[in-house]
């Protein structure tokens, strides 16, 4: 009835035995037509692009599949070059220096890998471009209360959407939308939420502005905290006690939240919000949907995690590892002079270096995106999804999607695995 | 051709029982003798020395978005058990939760060459895939989670036929790569989504009005007839409650006879007698296991010290949040497949609980008669990391050395128990049944848990010392596939494993209903949902930018 099969990795065997009965033949379900996933925000939305940039629904993935000008070319000091030369420069730069930075990391599965396995081998320092926000994710996981939910299973359950942030609309544009588009009917209760769109408005029972400025968050949910608790619904303000009263009916509670300020405030604001989920779920059910960035930053970390087991800002040093999420902060480092290079690796938002005074550094880089000014090295790389093909973790942790190639490389870029086993190959004594 | 000379072979599945006897491995395989010494190019001197098959982890949780959130809310673990890199091996860290290089690592130096993740989530496959890709030298393989998702509900609720529930299984395997199915609380973990706290056998979810006894007999005849070998892998319903034995007994009845495995047994075997409601279920559960020949069972050990429990039961993980020390703990609502609960605990011999856990599991070692039908796990990590396997054997295998560990328990703990009066020594046999022979009957791996001529030669050999403990904890040497990648205990040589998976046929029309479900329900079509090759590429530390090829 059935075949039993081993995978090596890398390639395939499949095992003959007399056990074995006709299976089937098909890839269950995997040739049906390909939705094309688009790897510009966490969200990983599929048919984000049809024929035409310009309908699209999502100012980020218009902006992310805007062709730039071709600039595939390698360079070293400004100059073009082929990309061994560049490959062999940068190599170079990362063998002479001790204590080489290894930041940005916007890539896929196998380009965190490989940026891994590389910082290993030239004691680097491991970082991603959002690498505080992750960190205040992990800090504030520890501590003991973080009830979350993923995108489809807020979907389905959830009759009320708190939602909590001022620019998440920014940072996710479709999420409103996915997560008013089947499921349950629901409420929508926005605090400080910006615009919502019209789609994801037309799709909800009712609308609720308890909050409009990200100033007024904090007492706003300090607000729904007492009402729940006190039982009374705050009676002495009338609205008050309309929304507590929502939110107390709801049987499924989605808090949609991206809060904004300094550390220090979002986490204090973080914490509000998790003691409100908490106090929710006593009597009934609520979970947080956190809208984090995209930029490959939840792939880093759930990659970092394994590999390292910690959410990156981790340092080699000599068949060693060690962890500090302050230590390590990129910008931390590059300040203070603590490293010695810098490469960066940005082949989704192609998005530049920071400053790095007196840090000779080499750019991984979207190929269709000007190299960064300063850099030693520029080395073009495809972006997953466009010229390249890779695997993703959505924002919300739990799932991750392969990413297709396109179309055909713009000139000499290669995946930005491949790009780094080449300069690996270049820190082998000769 | 690669010769072990004078072992002492411990091989059950074909009968061998401590024979001094030679072994020859060609081309990863075990084989025949050859007719000239000539063909022999190495030999190893093994005289006095124990010869078994690679060790089989048949319940360990090495895989997935769970693990993550446990190194994220235990970074003590990963601080204090690092490991430094080695002419062969990476840097990484942890013992509860090691990184994936780690884990690879981990395992093999404890003569262990397979370990099967039991929870692997529809939406998470691809993540426990890749993860497995980057843990070294081991085999892999995963069993996937059903019985909480949405769409299996709906087809029950709406009294779809058994041969829909087949085939829906029969695609889960094939789609996400597993070698078998798992069930954690049935129906509970999707209840606890509508606001249900608790779940009995014959409660039904109140979105649903489907029962877990329900689902479980869907699945286990599904199981059944698509000729799977290994039954439903069951994490029954109220993990952990006191008087729990009750629904773990009723759990037995309801799969009228049909094959089932019920998993870390030990959280599911507590009786409520005594001032402090909490008591011993074993003897009472062996007994029904004795004579149930459909049931098998791992015991799920709980040894003494931190720890972390992750589990895909958000309904009794929250339930059991105030145990958690130290004081974190997170839940997850899944993707409408499952959940997951994730917080440490420390297991402490002078605890009355914890203590009588840990009496508990031993009493199940040691009163289910049948070694073929009971296999050794801590349910790591949630009993204990699986570093401890050596000492677990030890126990298993020493009374005097029971006797002594029993003192230091919490004085209570005993009375309730049964353990102290209980004799029964395992053999080394035995140990090579339940760490070996057993998992690869019960999972249909034939080349695997024998050193019969054409298994694969994953063969680990042992000092024989009295001190169990130090014995299984370091193995002479280890053989992956032929070829030697432990010595004295530590790593000498990397390679990848392989990933373990079962392909049962189906009936293909389910297809289209998965497929209208996965884009409605997850906003994702079917083809980015199935696991492609893009899951099974090679692992950090076998590409180029670690190792030269």
């Amino acid at each position: 009835m059935f075949i039993d099969c081993n995978i090596y990795y890398g390639q395939e065997f499949v095992k003959e035995n007399a056990l074995q009965m006709p299976h089937n033949k098909n890839n269950h379900g995997g040739s049906e037509s390909v939705g094309r996933i688009c790897p510009f925000c966490a969200l990983l939305c599929e048919d984000a692009v049809g024929g035409n940039l310009a309908k699209l629904p999502c100012a980020v993935a218009r902006k992310g599949y805007q062709r730039g000008a071709a600039v595939a070319a390698p360079m070293v000091r400004g100059e073009e070059c082929s990309i061994e030369r560049a490959c062999r420069e940068a190599g170079a730069l990362l063998r002479l220096a001790r204590r080489p930075l290894l930041a940005g990391l916007d890539t896929d599965v196998a380009g965190v890998r490989a940026a891994v396995g590389l910082a290993q081998r030239c004691n680097g320092v491991l970082d991603h471009m959002h690498g505080d926000a992750m960190a205040s994710y992990a800090a504030l996981m520890r501590e003991a209360r973080w009830f979350s939910a993923t995108l489809a299973e807020l979907r389905q359950r959830a009759d009320l959407l708190l939602c909590i942030g001022c620019d998440f609309d920014k940072t996710q544009p479709l999420l409103l939308q996915r997560l008013m588009k089947s499921g349950r009917k629901k409420k929508l209760m926005l605090l400080a939420s910006g615009n919502v769109p019209a789609a994801a408005r037309a799709g909800a029972s009712s609308v609720l502005r308890p909050a409009s400025a990200p100033s007024q968050v904090p007492e706003a949910i300090d607000m729904m905290l007492l009402g729940l608790k006190s039982g009374s619904g705050g009676k002495r303000d009338a609205t008050w006690g309309r929304h507590v009263a929502a939110l107390r009916q709801a049987e499924y509670v989605g808090v949609i939240c991206k809060v904004s300020g300094s550390v220090t405030a979002r986490l204090a604001q973080m914490r509000a919000v998790m003691g409100l989920v908490e106090l929710l779920n006593e009597k009934g059910r609520a979970a947080i949907y956190s809208v984090t960035d995209g930029e490959g930053a939840m792939t880093a970390m759930q990659v970092g995690l394994w590999l390292t087991g910690f959410p990156l800002r981790v340092a080699y040093d000599n068949g060693t590892m060690r962890h500090d999420p302050v230590r390590y902060a990129s910008a931390n480092l590059l300040r203070n002079r603590e490293v010695d290079a810098m490469l960066w690796i940005s082949a989704t938002a192609g998005a530049p270096p920071p400053a790095h005074p007196g840090v000779p550094a080499i750019a991984l880089s979207r190929a269709d995106r000007p190299p960064a000014d300063g850099v030693e090295v520029h080395i073009p790389v495809a972006t997953p999804g466009l010229g390249g093909s890779g695997v993703l973790f959505r924002g919300d942790s739990t799932v991750s999607l392969p990413l297709k190639a396109h179309h055909r490389p713009l000139g000499q870029e290669l995946e930005v695995s491949q790009a780094l086993g080449m300069l690996a190959s270049q820190l082998e004594p000769s | 051709m690669i010769r072990l000379h004078g072992g002492k072979v411990y091989d059950p599945r074909n009968g061998i029982d401590g024979k001094v006897m030679d072994l020859y491995l060609q081309g990863g395989k075990i084989v025949a003798a050859p007719k000239g010494a000539r063909a022999v190019s190495r030999s190893y001197d093994l005289r006095g020395m124990v010869v078994m098959p690679g060790g089989i982890d048949m319940h360990t949780h090495i895989g997935g978005g769970k693990n993550n959130l446990a190194r994220m809310l235990l970074p003590e673990d990963q601080h204090q058990h690092q490991r430094h890199a080695g002419e062969h091996t990476v840097c990484g860290g942890g013992k509860v939760v090691p990184t994936a290089p780690a884990c690879g690592y981990g395992y093999a130096e404890l003569g262990y060459t397979t370990c099967f993740e039991p929870a692997m989530l529809p939406a998470n496959a691809r993540h426990v895939h890749m993860e497995f890709a980057d843990i070294p030298i081991i085999d892999k393989g995963a069993y996937v989670l059903l019985g909480n998702d949405d769409f299996l509900l709906q087809m029950l609720a709406r009294k779809a036929p058994q041969r829909q529930v087949q085939a829906y299984v029969g695609w889960a395997m094939n789609a996400y790569r597993a070698q078998a199915v798992k069930v954690v609380n049935p129906g509970g973990v999707n209840a606890f989504k509508y606001n249900q706290r608790k779940m009995d056998l014959d409660q039904a979810n109140s979105n649903y009005g489907v029962t877990p006894r329900q689902i479980l007999l869907a699945l286990s005849r599904a199981v059944k007839d698509l000729g799977l070998p290994h039954p439903v892998h069951l994490h029954a319903s109220n993990l952990g409650a006191a008087g729990n034995l009750a629904t773990t007994l009723d759990t037995i009845g309801a799969v009228e006879g049909l094959p089932l495995h019920l998993t870390h047994l030990q959280f599911h075997s507590y009786g409520n007698e005594g001032k402090r409601g909490f008591s011993s279920g074993a003897e009472k559960l062996a007994e029904v296991i004795n004579r149930s020949g459909n049931i098998s069972t791992d015991v799920g050990q709980v040894m003494f010290g931190q720890t972390i429990t992750a589990s895909a039961d958000t309904m009794r993980q929250y339930e059991l949040r105030q145990h958690a020390r130290p004081r974190r703990w997170l839940s997850m609502d899944i993707e409408c497949d499952a959940g997951c609960g994730v917080q440490p605990t420390m297991y402490r011999d002078a605890s009355f609980v914890h203590a009588l856990q840990w009496a508990i599991g031993l009493e199940l070692f040691l009163l289910i008669d049948d070694p073929w039908r009971v296999f050794l796990s801590t349910d790591h990590p949630n009993g204990a990391a699986f570093a401890c396997y050596p000492q677990l054997i030890h126990l298993l295998m020493d009374s005097a050395y029971r006797a002594e560990a029993l003192k230091e328990i919490h004085k209570a703990a005993p009375r309730y128990s049964g353990l102290a009066q209980i004799g029964r020594e395992y053999s080394l046999y035995e140990i090579a049944i339940i760490t070996r022979a057993g998992p690869a009957r019960s999972l249909g791996l034939g080349q695997y848990g024998h050193l019969g001529a054409g298994a694969c030669a994953d063969i680990s050999v042992y000092r024989d010392l009295r001190n169990r403990t130090d014995m299984f904890g370091k193995p002479a040497y280890v053989f992956k596939d032929g070829e030697l990648v432990v010595e004295d205990g530590d790593v000498v040589a990397v390679r990848a494993g392989k990933l373990h998976s079962l392909r049962p046929g189906y009936d293909e029309d389910i297809v289209k209903l998965v497929a209208r479900d996965a884009y409605a329900r997850r906003g994702v079509r079917l083809a980015n949902h199935v696991i492609g090759d893009e899951a099974s590429q090679p692992g950090m530390w076998l590409s180029g930018a670690l190792h030269e090829s």
